[in-house]
């Protein structure tokens, strides 16, 4: 985009926008100068910047989102500002409310409840299951980082540029280039794409954490219900995600290359957007709502001093739910005209889903029943809950009822509904978390009367703002509407919404005061503040940067519980015997890789050249850079951990690093525990297991896109077989030469594992070179990505798996010079068996691609 | 705890899924080699054709990615707890479901053209 004028660049013409670039450059400085004059630019960096320290990370995602809910919360406040009174009020121009309601929604999804859900997690999960991290530390700080990039990307849309205004799932044809010609909907697109991938890293960690890293004895059906909640939501992650980084790509390619997928001429179909991004938004809702489930089961079994009831079924609602989630999506659009079948299909698939539901929550009510009840903030928290969402499901339900859907859908009883199990579960289970973990985390409790303060004016807050909505929704009000007039009757009801909305605002105000006032007057607590009954009560408030001098043995469930009876009863645990611990060193590489996805992002957003290039290139360089990096362990010896544990609990976050991260190679693929390898070999089948997802949502764009071909060539008139037929025979060969490779490497024979892999590299870049001169020739032809919906899918999903061919070779020439110099190694054993997979799994996607684009083209 | 693992860890990596022998290898080439000439020829040469093209088509190649995942990827190796297998399972199921469910909703509908 060429830039001539300040306007073109920065937002200009609103008062409101003025004011918060001021704000903001005047925090930029303020930061700067605090910094400078305490001089800490040192210790931001070691002790937070460059952390991979899971308890860290968590505590900046916390940080992050109570920032984003404030944000999330003052657009709600405009919004219902505007609302209060009939069209009288011209407080929000049409178009202001527009970017409002969009940066709300975008906002408390995916900026506030995710990074909170994400902080709960690495605060919690490891000292749950007695880990000293997660399975993959640089990845959870690079997850963090990119949400960070991702989401300052979003956020800076509003005074550069100009918010995106198509809402929050930028339904087409209205985000397409043709009705949003600004940057405001790349900023969208880039920002949630960055913070997407730091998701779906995420999922991964704690799936290999949890299934690989527990404590000796803490078998799965032993695990604390919190981290089997966690399991649940990251299986959902690791399969809904990819299905939102290929749709918002296919928008991307949309507006930047001028394809038509979900255009409104040339073949394409705006409809099948809103099929794909419900695919991922409806297990979305899911993702955030199961680790709230789970906070409540520990709550619930911590505060009535009660045994979690019926541990199974808990168990088996979660997975269910889990897995279900993915059959539900097209309740989102029982209105798009699918026909009797589909939407009955999917209405009973939505009822079935509130089943396992409520078994969850008559197991907490049975939990309850007959156990020693007392009502601390985390539990207050949970029993507004429980009525909060149990209504909330139950309108669900009623929507769920497709032919009442049609009067229901897109009215303020839908905005009720949603707002009522996003606030009622989510956030509720998410408050009732931090109120119980925060001890753990800082060693301090957080004051009890400002909070139930808080607590108070949020719930009443909460009913008396949407309460009223669900009426309005049956009056006939509609949602994303700027005003109405006063002949519809819904101004009363609209009026005593907003006063509700700023209750619940007044109910932030108490939480921020209660954290300050918290900080100040510091009521200290040891390691088992509440009396809890899982494996994070057992060390430390704050836990010691290394989480276990002993790794504990566990025997049962609530196994702290049952070491503490047996206390009571006299027996004693042996005296602890210190060796040294094995930890990840910190690392810049996250944080640098995020900065130049951030570049990237921000030139694709303007289309500048000059800063795409240098953020691709920085990219792939700190990813080499990493590839080529083997010093990133250490030893915390036997006596500083005697020490640390000597001082525990006396201050606020310790020192985090041990005194002396030696530099050398520690990695030999072993930490004393565990076999990294085997993990990283997991993690990174996962991975694969995530890239069939992108390749499957591929595949079906296609299918349904693949006769759109509005009056232009077809695959018929276009594919050349002789070619293809070339193509896929040397994939094919180049995938058994890897095997040949792993074979020698095997053997311990490395020059015949260079030399497979040379000629693998060589098959593949003959393979890459076959492929370009295809696409050039079709293009001479007048065959382009933008000429009609079936090039445009043909092109993405062949040009897709292109990408990762040459990104292969790359790959694989530096682990070539790896082992050249190297020497087969337990750890470059590992890396060549995940290429190999990883070229294997591409000659397996090329036999559905030669299958179903390329043959069923030609016949 | 200090001492290099070495050993173990190689030993533990070698009982993961990168076993595998020539034979394997050779043998899951060939069936591939076999499994996309037969559609090729069948399809190329209009031997079978419309609906029933479709099936050998998605048949051969259901087959050979059966094929590559045994002999290429040594599935049957992974040792118990076979979470690898569980998680592809997973995946695939969700798969079918986006390819399937897209297909249903957007071109067996009131709707589509």
């Amino acid at each position: 985009m060429k830039i001539t004028k300040l306007s073109d660049f920065f937002v200009t013409g609103d008062p409101l926008i003025y004011g918060a670039d001021v704000a903001i450059g005047l925090t930029m400085v303020a930061i700067v100068v605090a910094l400078t004059a305490f001089k800490r630019w040192g210790w931001l960096w070691r002790e937070w910047l460059t952390t991979v320290d899971h308890k860290r990370i968590g505590i900046m995602y916390v940080i992050a989102s109570l920032l984003m809910l404030f944000r999330g919360g003052v657009d709600a406040l405009l919004m219902r500002t505007q609302l209060a009174l009939p069209d009288s009020m011209e407080f929000l121009k049409p178009d202001h409310y527009n970017d409002i309601f969009t940066t709300h929604g975008v906002i408390m999804i995916l900026f506030m409840a995710m990074p909170l859900m994400f902080g709960l997690f690495n605060l919690t999960v490891p000292l749950q299951i007695g880990a000293r991290d997660v399975a993959f530390p640089l990845l959870n700080s690079l997850s963090f980082w990119l949400f960070f990039m991702g989401a300052m990307l979003f956020n800076v849309s509003f005074v550069i540029g100009g918010s995106p205004e198509a809402g929050w799932l930028a339904y087409p044809p209205l985000s397409e280039k043709m009705f949003s010609p600004g940057v405001g909907q790349d900023f969208y697109i880039w920002g949630i794409q960055i913070s997407g991938i730091g998701s779906l890293m995420t999922g991964i960690n704690f799936i290999v954490t949890i299934l690989k890293m527990r404590a000796p004895g803490m078998k799965l059906m032993k695990m604390p219900m919190f981290t089997w909640s966690v399991l649940s939501s990251c299986l959902t992650i690791i399969l809904a995600f990819p299905i939102l980084t290929v749709t918002l790509a296919l928008l991307f390619i949309d507006r930047y290359f001028g394809a038509h997928f979900f255009t409104l001429d040339m073949g394409g179909n705006p409809m099948m957007y809103i099929n794909l991004i419900w695919m991922w938004g409806h297990p979305e809702v899911y993702i955030v709502v199961l680790p709230a489930f789970g906070i409540f089961s520990e709550v619930v079994a911590t505060f009535s001093k009660k045994r979690l009831f019926g541990y199974g079924s808990m168990v088996f609602a979660l997975m269910s739910i889990s897995i279900f989630s993915f059959f539900t999506w097209a309740h989102h659009f029982f209105t798009m005209g699918s026909g009797a079948s589909v939407n009955a299909f999917f209405a009973v698939t939505t009822m079935i889903i509130a089943i396992p539901t409520g078994v969850k929550v008559f197991n907490w009510l049975f939990t309850m029943y007959k156990g020693k009840i007392t009502f601390e903030l985390p539990m207050l928290w949970t029993m507004a809950f429980i009525p909060c969402f149990v209504v909330g499901g139950m309108t669900g339900v009623m929507l769920s009822v497709a032919p009442a859907d049609f009067q229901f859908h897109n009215s303020y009883f839908l905005i009720a509904h949603f707002h009522q199990v996003l606030i009622g579960g989510v956030v509720f289970g998410y408050f009732a978390g931090l109120y119980y973990w925060w001890p753990k985390v800082f060693g301090f409790k957080l004051n009890d009367k400002l909070g139930k303060w808080a607590f108070w004016l949020w719930n009443i807050g909460f009913y008396v703002c949407f309460m009223p909505q669900y009426v309005l929704g049956l009056m006939g009000m509609t949602r994303r509407v700027s005003s109405y007039s006063w002949d519809t009757g819904w101004w009363s009801w609209n009026f005593v919404s907003t006063i509700g909305a700023f209750l619940m605002g007044a109910g932030f105000l108490f939480q921020v005061w209660q954290i300050l006032h918290s900080i100040k007057f510091m009521e200290r607590v040891k390691g088992d503040p509440w009396g809890g009954r899982t494996l994070e009560w057992s060390i430390p408030s704050p836990a010691p940067f290394y989480n276990f001098a002993i790794t504990p043995k566990v025997e049962g469930r609530d196994d702290w519980w049952r070491r503490k009876e047996l206390a009571a009863k006299g027996v004693q645990d042996p005296p602890p015997k210190y060796e040294p611990i094995h930890m990840p060193k910190n690392s810049g590489t996250p944080i640098v890789m995020s900065v130049f996805w951030f570049i990237l992002g921000f030139g694709f957003v303007f289309d500048w050249l000059w800063l795409i290039v240098p953020g691709a290139i920085g990219i792939a360089a700190t990813m080499l850079y990493h590839s080529f990096n083997y010093d990133t362990d250490y030893y915390v010896t036997a006596e500083e951990v005697r020490k640390t544990e000597a001082k525990a609990g006396e201050g606020c976050l310790m020192a985090h690093v041990a005194a002396n991260q030696s530099s050398h190679d520690h990695d030999h693929g072993h930490d004393g525990h565990h076999d990294l390898e085997a993990l990283r070999t997991m993690g990174f089948w996962i991975f694969i297991i995530t890239d069939c997802i992108i390749f499957g949502t591929l595949f079906a764009t296609y299918a349904v896109l693949m006769n759109n071909t509005a009056g232009g060539p077809s695959g018929a008139e276009l594919f050349e077989m002789p070619g293809v037929i070339a193509e896929t025979f040397i994939l094919l060969t180049s995938s058994f030469t890897s095997g040949l490779a792993v074979l020698s490497m095997n053997r311990g024979d490395k020059k015949g594992l260079i030399g497979w892999l040379i000629v693998t590299a060589v098959l593949g870049a003959s393979f890459i070179t076959l492929e370009v001169t295809e696409f050039l020739k079709m293009i001479d032809e007048g065959a382009k990505i933008s000429t009609s919906a079936f090039l445009s899918a043909f092109y993405t999903l062949v040009g897709t798996h292109g990408l990762h061919v040459s990104i292969g070779l790359i790959w694989m020439v530096a682990l070539m010079l790896q082992v050249a110099k190297r020497g087969i190694t337990p750890v470059t054993k590992r890396k060549i068996g995940n290429i190999s997979l990883y070229w294997h799994f591409l000659d397996v996607v090329w036999i559905f691609v030669f299958t179903i684009v390329y043959m069923m083209g030609v016949r | 705890m200090a001492q290099h693992h070495d050993t173990h860890a190689s030993h533990g990596a070698d009982a993961h899924e990168s076993h595998g022998s020539l034979k394997s290898y050779v043998l899951g080439f060939v069936l591939s080699l076999i499994l996309t000439a037969i559609p090729l020829i069948l399809v190329l040469n209009d031997i079978v054709t419309g609906n029933a093209a479709d099936v050998v088509l998605l048949v051969t190649a259901v087959l050979q990615f059966v094929v590559q995942l045994f002999f290429f990827m040594h599935l049957k190796e992974e040792k118990k707890p076979r979470y690898n297998l569980m998680v592809l399972l997973l995946g695939l199921v969700i798969v079918l479901t986006i390819v399937a469910g897209s297909i249903w909703i957007m071109k067996y509908n009131m709707v589509s053209h």
